[in-house]
């Protein structure tokens, strides 16, 4: 992929706020970035300062106040093919099970490439679910439940997946796991992952870069590329330059 | 698995038969007891005894099987027309603010007349035949299922509804995917509340002016001083609000058969 290649994602001086009994909650301000195909970026900051909502603005749910969002050039105007969306609770349908969930997207979108059939069992694969197909939600661990949501989220094959925190609700142990879970995914399907994260250290150990959001109202405080090695281990977390990093990002967000 | 859960099941059916079986023969008892010991005429207080009798007589010239065909019609099609009103305006008022704070003062304000009173108008209105009373039951129905879909609709989950939206789902898809599945089990237990209310806005409507139907049966026999006709029509009812109940948690049990699988979410 060359250098000049188009930027998959471009947000440009955005802003976005709230209707509040009678004002306005500004909640984010002039927020600038562009986002290459295949990156891989966490923004990280302090708790109500918006990240949600860029998330939301950047998926097209939520009409931006100022600026504008261009996903492949084309402006963001609501909801968009090419989007995946992962939540922080895994937001699954309890009444459906385990394959039906994955394969939402395909019921509502009827698909053109491909039996439904085959492509949910390929990304229940891709998920390590397979075994689990035909289980409920209830009947899942947090961990895979919110393996589902990211096989719901990419059997669209979507540019860019926003993923919401998908791992705040999560044990430590789970959510390291889940982290190289899914490096492996992306590592396989080439997707561009934006990963609102509170957990510096998983941002640092997953992130190609991270921008950190300052408080409400947000902008862009800092925007730094993580240029640790891939693929990552890990061991990698006791390193001395991931420590550095983690405390760079750390001062930035106090 | 699942034969741990139909196990459990089928225990909890046992439990709940026995239970049942103990509290009516409890009931019986008692019944025998005062007729025994109070010595009332049968015009004030039948004893089990001829209440079967009368329920037997009523059965053999079919008069019993043909109020309870005529009640029954009032409850169904009431129950239908009251549903099918309470789920249309309630998907409405749960789409819109604004007819929700137009229209919740009417239906709020519509609750505290009291069903009988308005039930003469409708026998009035309508005359004395099914139309007046199908109306009433449908009046009956209609706050609980109104309220249920109401409040159903609102539990579902605003990241649900997100998920829609970002999947760019149609209103229609969003209704069938998401909104329906997830207000169903508010909405049958408002369901459930309206079959049983359904039976007495029936009952109301036969008191008041009907020349067929258990109400009219009761009111019969009241006229007659024939007391065990009157206790084979309430029978009759609280079988008949029994079996639509149980009708409807049938329904809940199949349409809801998610709910029942307990997992070991960490
Ligand atoms: N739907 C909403 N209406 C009004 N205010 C909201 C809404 N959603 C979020 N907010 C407010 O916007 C701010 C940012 O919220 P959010 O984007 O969820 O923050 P974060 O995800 O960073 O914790 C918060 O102060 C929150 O109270
Ligand atoms: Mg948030």
């Amino acid at each position: 992929m060359s250098k000049k290649a188009a930027p998959l994602l471009e947000v440009k001086d955005l802003s976005a706020a709230y209707r509040d009994r009678g004002g306005e909650l500004c909640v984010l301000e002039r927020i600038s970035f562009t986002l290459q195909r295949g990156q891989f970026v966490c923004i990280l900051g302090p708790s109500g300062s918006g990240k949600s909502t860029l998330l939301r603005v950047l998926a097209g749910l939520l009409p931006a106040k100022s600026g504008f969002v261009k996903l492949n050039g084309a402006p963001v105007l609501g909801p968009q093919h090419g989007v995946g969306l992962v939540f922080q609770d895994a937001n699954l349908m309890p009444w459906r099970t385990v394959s039906q969930n994955v394969g939402l997207p395909l019921e509502v979108n009827v698909s053109e490439n491909g039996a439904s059939e085959s492509r949910i069992k390929k990304m229940l694969g891709v998920v390590g679910l397979s075994r689990f197909s035909q289980s409920l939600p209830a009947e899942l661990s947090g961990g895979m439940a919110q393996r589902v949501a990211i096989g719901r989220a990419l059997i669209q094959e979507p540019d860019v997946l926003l993923m919401d925190e998908p791992f705040g609700s999560l044990d430590a142990i789970t959510r390291e796991r889940m982290g190289e879970e899914l490096l492996r995914i992306w590592n396989l399907e080439h997707k561009t992952i934006v990963m609102v994260t509170h957990d510096i250290n998983e941002a640092v150990y997953l992130a190609d870069r991270v921008l950190v959001l300052s408080s409400r109202p947000a902008r862009i405080k800092v925007d730094t590329p993580i240029g640790l090695a891939r693929p990552r281990k890990p061991t990698l977390r006791y390193s001395k330059s991931f420590g550095q990093l983690a405390a760079k990002l750390r001062k930035a967000i106090e | 698995m699942a034969k741990r859960r139909s196990r459990f099941t089928n225990n909890r059916a046992l439990q709940s038969a026995t239970l049942l079986v103990v509290s009516l023969s409890v009931a019986l008892a008692i019944w025998l007891a005062i007729v025994a010991i109070a010595d009332l005429p049968a015009f004030i207080l039948p004893s089990p005894g001829q209440v079967w009798e009368r329920f037997l007589r009523a059965l053999a010239d079919g008069s019993l099987a043909r109020h309870m065909w005529v009640t029954l019609q009032e409850v169904l099609l009431g129950l239908l027309v009251g549903v099918g009103a309470a789920s249309l305006l309630g998907y409405a008022l749960a789409k819109s603010r604004r007819l929700e704070r137009a229209l919740a003062p009417y239906v709020v304000a519509s609750q505290s007349i009291p069903i009988v009173a308005i039930a003469p108008l409708l026998v009035i209105w309508f005359g004395p035949g099914l139309l007046s009373k199908v109306l009433i039951c449908a009046l009956i129905v209609f706050f609980p299922v109104l309220i249920n879909t109401i409040v159903g609709l609102h539990s579902v989950p605003q990241d649900l509804r997100d998920l829609m939206r970002s999947l760019r789902a149609s209103r229609w898809q969003t209704l069938r995917l998401l909104e329906l599945p997830a207000a169903l089990p508010v909405f049958l237990a408002g369901l459930r509340i309206g079959a049983t209310l359904s039976v007495i806005g029936a009952v109301v409507g036969e008191f008041v002016g009907a020349d067929r139907g258990l109400g009219f049966l009761i009111n019969v026999g009241r006229g007659e001083y024939d007391t065990a006709l009157v206790f084979v029509a309430v029978f009759t009812l609280i079988a008949t609000a029994l079996v639509l109940y149980g009708l409807v948690v049938l329904l809940e049990s199949r349409l809801l058969w998610w709910q029942r699988v307990n997992g070991n979410r960490t």
